[in-house]
């Protein structure tokens, strides 16, 4: 659990020194990006479910992307609309409750800007197994005592979340970027109605350049601005 | 080959070395689960297995949390001379699964398979105390009065229980009036006062729409009588790790199925007579959900000889919270005795 947290702290430390990066003065702010391509990625974060540690590994690809270039008097910028399907496999372990395993289709808008700094929200589909974190038994009518093997249960789930994350590609040409997201799981039918979980997610994003490569729709916009 | 034999040796020892889910001596923080169908039923024992005295504890609601009662007091006073055995019922708490049956003999047979469950695990010979609570006190009784179920529990406890639906309707609306007058008369809070009593006067106690109205005027009531103390150091314990959502959906869940439905159909009253075991029971003075009334009425029907009743004068619904030191000396006094 310390390391849990200490790890997580490393992660926020590391997005602020990025964030003092940032604030840097950048002009010609898309000369450094004209050959950026969003890849296939993989994604390994730490996730806590309230104060329940947990991690989750997913794969994201990008299906296409929309590249909006606004020309103004004293300066050029661009960003980046990009949508991407993320399959997405997690745990966290509620101590004394349960530990859920589950695995989730995200569609993902994100918002990327020429600086790399990105926003995303999200909505995905999956499954969930749950596995009580202790040892169950069952009752016969006899009442004879048996432990229950792998107690738990299937559940549907929906998903909503956003995030915020820096991507080093667009600027330092470097295949990773660091993200926080919060999502909220959604699993049905529980206990007739259904149980919502909020999630906090830190992690990193691997560019996967020769992986299951991805050939993104290119859409191209231009904005003239007098202003 | 030797590799494999190796890896199963390892195997082996490490299942060999998990800790046992439950505490045969000294002091006990178990947990486990009762699998009923598609759902689990959190339990915890915590506390001094050695006494060999378990108190059972069956919650309120229906909706209510088992680990809601073990806040400081339970914590330094009870499970320092018993094991306090916290249960989330179905549709409760931190109880998970989908499909549960959601007829009250259900929960009947829940807390016989708890029962089952505690003696196979801690020793037939463990003593066992159940002590129902507000909609515990209503599926406490209506286990015990069923077979030879009284033979699993050396006690009984009732706490502010409601066995007999109706009548407990019925004698809050009276308790509003009555006391709602006194407290307008002697010019305290008169403006909150007034509302209740008059929609109580102008209203009975029949029907779903009335019984809620007249739960929420009795909730509220207690927080008006300055008689009612609480202990300003009393909290609930921390680390119980109840899962906060898990809750609140499951009470929502338990008010839309109207769990506690059939209870108005299912009055105990006339089958206290079967009751032979020795019972406590323990009321707060300023109880307008589940009136002092209801503890009359087990008084006058009840068969056991041996039958103690305690007034709480400073506690309203939960004199566990009201009046924690006091409560739980009783309850553990009685225990010891019995």
């Amino acid at each position: 659990m310390k390391q849990f947290f200490l790890s997580c702290l490393l992660l926020l430390l590391t997005g602020l020194s990025f964030s003092l990066y940032s604030q840097t003065p950048v002009r010609d702010s898309v000369a450094s990006t004209d050959a950026y391509v969003p890849t296939t990625a993989l994604k390994i974060g730490f996730v806590g479910a309230l104060l329940y540690p947990g991690c989750q590994f997913a794969l994201e690809r990008p299906y296409q992307y929309t590249e909006v270039t606004k020309q103004r008097q004293q300066k050029v910028k661009r960003i980046y609309k990009e949508r991407y399907i993320r399959y997405a496999l997690g745990i966290y372990s509620h101590y004394r409750y349960h530990t859920n395993f589950f695995l989730q289709c995200e569609n993902l808008q994100r918002r990327q800007k020429s600086t790399g700094w990105w926003f995303e929200s999200s909505e995905g589909v999956g499954v969930s197994r749950t596995f009580v974190n202790g040892p169950a038994y069952t009752v016969s009518d006899e009442g004879a005592i048996h432990k229950a093997t792998l107690a738990g249960n299937w559940y549907a789930l929906v998903s909503v979340g956003g995030s915020v994350g820096y991507n080093f590609n667009l600027k330092k040409h470097q295949p990773f970027s660091v993200y926080c997201k919060h999502q909220w799981l959604v699993l049905f039918p529980y206990n007739t109605l259904f149980l919502p979980r909020p999630l906090i997610e830190m992690g990193l994003t691997c560019s996967l350049s020769h992986f299951w490569q991805a050939h993104p729709v290119k859409k191209s916009k231009i904005i003239s601005s007098s202003k | 080959m030797r590799i494999s034999y190796v890896i199963i040796l390892i195997g082996l020892l490490i299942a060999g070395c998990q800790k046992s889910s439950f505490t045969k001596n000294g002091q006990a923080n178990d947990q486990f689960f009762l699998k009923s169908g598609n759902i689990e039923l959190p339990i915890t024992v915590a506390g001094n297995v050695d006494a060999k005295k378990f108190l059972v504890i069956v919650h309120g609601g229906p909706g209510g949390n088992g680990l809601d009662y073990r806040d400081s007091y339970a914590m330094a006073l009870a499970e320092n001379k018993c094991a306090v055995v916290y249960w989330d019922q179905r549709f409760a708490g931190n109880s998970q699964g989908n499909n549960g049956a959601t007829d009250i003999s259900a929960f009947r047979q829940d807390i016989k398979n708890i029962l089952l469950l505690l003696k196979a695990q801690y020793g037939q010979d463990i003593q066992i105390y159940l002590m129902g609570h507000s909609w515990g006190g209503f599926l406490t009784p209506y286990f015990l009065v069923e077979g030879n179920n009284q033979s699993l529990v050396k006690g009984w406890i009732q706490v502010d229980g409601a066995h007999n639906y109706r009548m407990n309707d019925s004698l809050t609306r009276e308790m509003l009036i009555s006391t709602g007058k006194q407290e307008i008369a002697a010019g305290r809070r008169s403006s909150d006062w007034q509302p209740v009593v008059d929609w109580c006067m102008a209203n009975g106690f029949e029907g779903n729409d009335n019984a809620g109205q007249l739960n929420g005027y009795a909730h509220k009531a207690e927080e008006w009588i300055p008689a009612v103390t609480t202990p300003s150091n009393s909290t609930s314990s921390g680390g119980n790790n109840a899962a906060l959502l898990s809750h609140w959906i499951n009470e929502r869940a338990s008010g839309y199925l109207q769990l506690d439905g059939p209870a108005y159909t299912t009055p105990i009253s006339d089958q206290l007579h079967l009751l032979k075991l020795p019972t406590l029971l323990l009321w707060g003075q300023y109880d307008f959900v589940c009136p002092l009334g209801l503890s009359n009425d087990i008084e006058k029907h009840c068969a056991s000889t041996n039958l103690t009743k305690i007034i709480y004068e400073h506690s309203g619904h939960s004199p566990m919270v009201n009046e924690p030191v006091k409560f739980w000396e009783d309850v553990l006094a009685w225990m010891e005795r019995n």
